[in-house]
């Protein structure tokens, strides 16, 4: 049996007395405040509640609140759980913190299409239903503005994007040039006690969770002088099939900046080139580059294809993105995953030789599935467009068929979407071992 | 327009006193009232959701939905799930009555001074012993939420 792409891991928080289901793919940690320091933990900014999370002020959005859920008065200490929604982060306050289980995500009826704040339904393990917090949605109830695009892809970093603001993660390096990564490739940032890096094979290494985590410093192959010996390395974390972490001195600041990718100078195998961000001369790393350089062994071996078929996913639900997103990079694509047809159509028309296929839900909000299938059509009558629904019906297939798409496949049967993408020619050579 | 069999069979309930009724087709099954989950945020005519043996359904009370007086704490009301070809629903009632033969001809249509917001869903009126029976037809109730 193949796994369906509808299950996900999640975690059960539990707020005005009932369940929820928070897709795991959101989830970057989980704080818990004390009775006792909550009052000076939690500030409050002209009437917004803020945490101070390592140094980085997190707004926080209380669950009952913008559900308007009856919510027990707070006594006791403060559950947050800290999430990720493109390059944004904030902290939600739930009642409860409860399990993690394995969910299968079933769409919510039309009638309830509209609440965006929430990205489906499932029945738990006690046979009791919970809701599944779309992370954007709430967001956007508590006035958090998470429009900022996520493209989670190595390749699609600095050759594109050349109007738009990109967000990147500044940082200091070596003897304290200050360097820059883009944020949608960075996992995660941590701070780890020096003591703990050990060295294995001339690598140096951390165990973090249950994975011997490669560290590379960026001065070992760019000029940028030798680094400080600190109590605490902070690391910038990223995940190339392996968890790398990258030893910088200190975070800057993350920060949009418009990067036009043709006026970088000094361009080098390791660095993207040159810019100023913050007043000051910036290197924008080829991370990708240098963990290939430092610590091959770390980087899954890229497809030898002259290139990897790259998709554009458009779905309405951040979860069902990252179900499928992660799928189809297991078995050798790259993704760029939008949420309305409206944002695919933008993309398609910036980057109109960019794409191998696209892959549409049929139900959304503004544009729908049959709108995406003309709008590509109009816009590159060659251009090969699969869509994944949750419904089964076989004149609605037909039409959808009618209308110009290669296929019509359900959301539980990515294997099928894997093929017929296979049957187009489009993922050829594909290797799926990898999956 | 093929006539069926079960055409002029009607599943009848009652909402605040008075009788309604679907079509038997239209019914999937009927159903003790069962625990639903709300759905935060939601129109308020969507009490809950309803897990039936793994489905996931919205569950619409049909006083709220047209506008009666709410249900009475602790009353007790019953499930009725509908047959859709698409996503699933399912209809909170007072009470399930019973399978009337209301053939055809003797449906009037419904008056003028029904409430527009029940002229979607009323299809017509059809006099039995004793009372009025409203007809109910799904497609308005699923339509425009």
């Amino acid at each position: 049996m193949p796994l369906t792409l509808a299950i996900i891991p999640a975690l059960l928080v539990r707020s005005g007395g009932q369940r929820f289901a928070i897709p795991q793919v959101n989830l970057l940690e989980l704080v818990y405040v004390d009775d006792e320091h909550k009052v000076k933990a939690i500030e409050h900014v002209r009437g917004a509640a803020i945490y101070r999370l390592r140094g980085e002020i997190l707004p926080l959005v209380d669950l009952d609140g913008v559900l308007a859920l009856a919510g027990a008065p707070a006594t006791g200490g403060v559950n947050i759980v800290v999430i990720g929604v493109g390059a944004r982060r904030y902290g939600l306050v739930v009642d409860e913190i409860q399990d993690t289980e394995e969910i299968v995500i079933k769409p919510l009826h039309g009638q309830l299409k509209r609440l965006a704040c929430y990205s489906g339904a499932t029945v738990l393990g006690d046979g009791g239903v919970a809701l599944i917090l779309e992370v954007a949605g709430i967001a956007a109830l508590a006035g958090i503005d998470t429009s900022t695009r996520r493209t989670s892809e190595v390749a699609a970093v600095g050759q594109s994007r050349e109007s738009e603001p990109q967000s990147f993660i500044v940082f200091s390096a070596g003897d304290g040039g200050q360097c820059a990564v883009p944020l949608a490739m960075v996992a995660r940032l941590e701070n780890i006690a020096t003591n703990r890096i050990e060295r294995v094979a001339g690598v140096e290494v951390v165990q973090y969770r249950d994975q011997i985590m490669p560290i590379v410093r960026a001065e070992s192959v760019i000029r940028l002088g030798a680094a400080p010996i600190l109590a605490e390395q902070p690391l910038v974390v990223f995940d190339f099939g392996h968890m790398v972490g990258l030893a910088v001195n200190s975070i800057v600041d993350v920060v949009d900046v418009v990067v036009d990718p043709t006026q970088l100078d000094g361009k080098t195998r390791f660095t993207q080139g040159r810019t100023v961000i913050l007043g000051k001369a910036t290197l924008i790393l080829d991370v990708y580059g240098i963990i290939r350089e430092l610590a091959p062994q770390f980087v899954r071996e890229r497809r030898r294809m002259a290139r990897r078929p790259e998709v554009l996913l458009v779905d309405d639900s951040m979860a069902m993105r990252a179900a499928l997103g992660g799928f189809l990079r297991s078995v050798g694509m790259d993704v760029v995953d939008v949420a309305s047809g409206e944002q695919a159509l933008t993309e398609l028309r910036a980057h109109a030789t960019r794409f191998d296929a696209v892959i549409t839900d049929l139900e959304m909000a503004g544009m729908d599935g049959f709108d995406v299938i003309r709008a590509v059509e109009a816009q590159d009558a060659k251009m090969p467009v699969f869509v994944w629904t949750y419904r089964e019906d076989e004149e609605l297939c037909a039409r959808v068929r009618a209308a110009g798409a290669r296929a019509c496949i359900h959301k539980l049967k990515r294997e099928a979407l894997v093929e017929a993408m296979e049957h187009e020619g489009i993922v050829a050579g594909c290797d799926r071992s990898a999956a | 327009m093929m006539s069926e069999p079960a055409i002029g069979k009607w599943v009848s309930f009652t909402l605040a006193g008075e009788v309604f009724a679907l079509r038997v087709h239209d019914v999937q099954e009927v159903m003790m009232a069962q625990p639903l989950t709300p759905v935060p945020l939601a129109p308020e005519h969507i009490v809950g959701l309803l897990n039936l043996r793994g489905q996931i359904m919205p569950a619409v009370d049909l006083r709220r939905w047209l506008h009666f007086a709410p249900r009475e704490a602790g009353a007790d009301s019953r499930l009725i799930v509908l047959k859709t070809h698409g996503e699933s629903l399912s209809l909170v009632v007072d009470a399930i009555g019973d399978v009337l033969d209301l053939p055809e001809v003797d449906w009037r249509d419904p008056p003028d001074t029904l409430a527009a917001r029940h002229r979607g869903s009323v299809v017509g009126i059809c006099p039995i012993e004793g009372c009025v029976v409203l007809g109910l037809d799904v497609r308005g109730l699923l339509g425009d939420g």
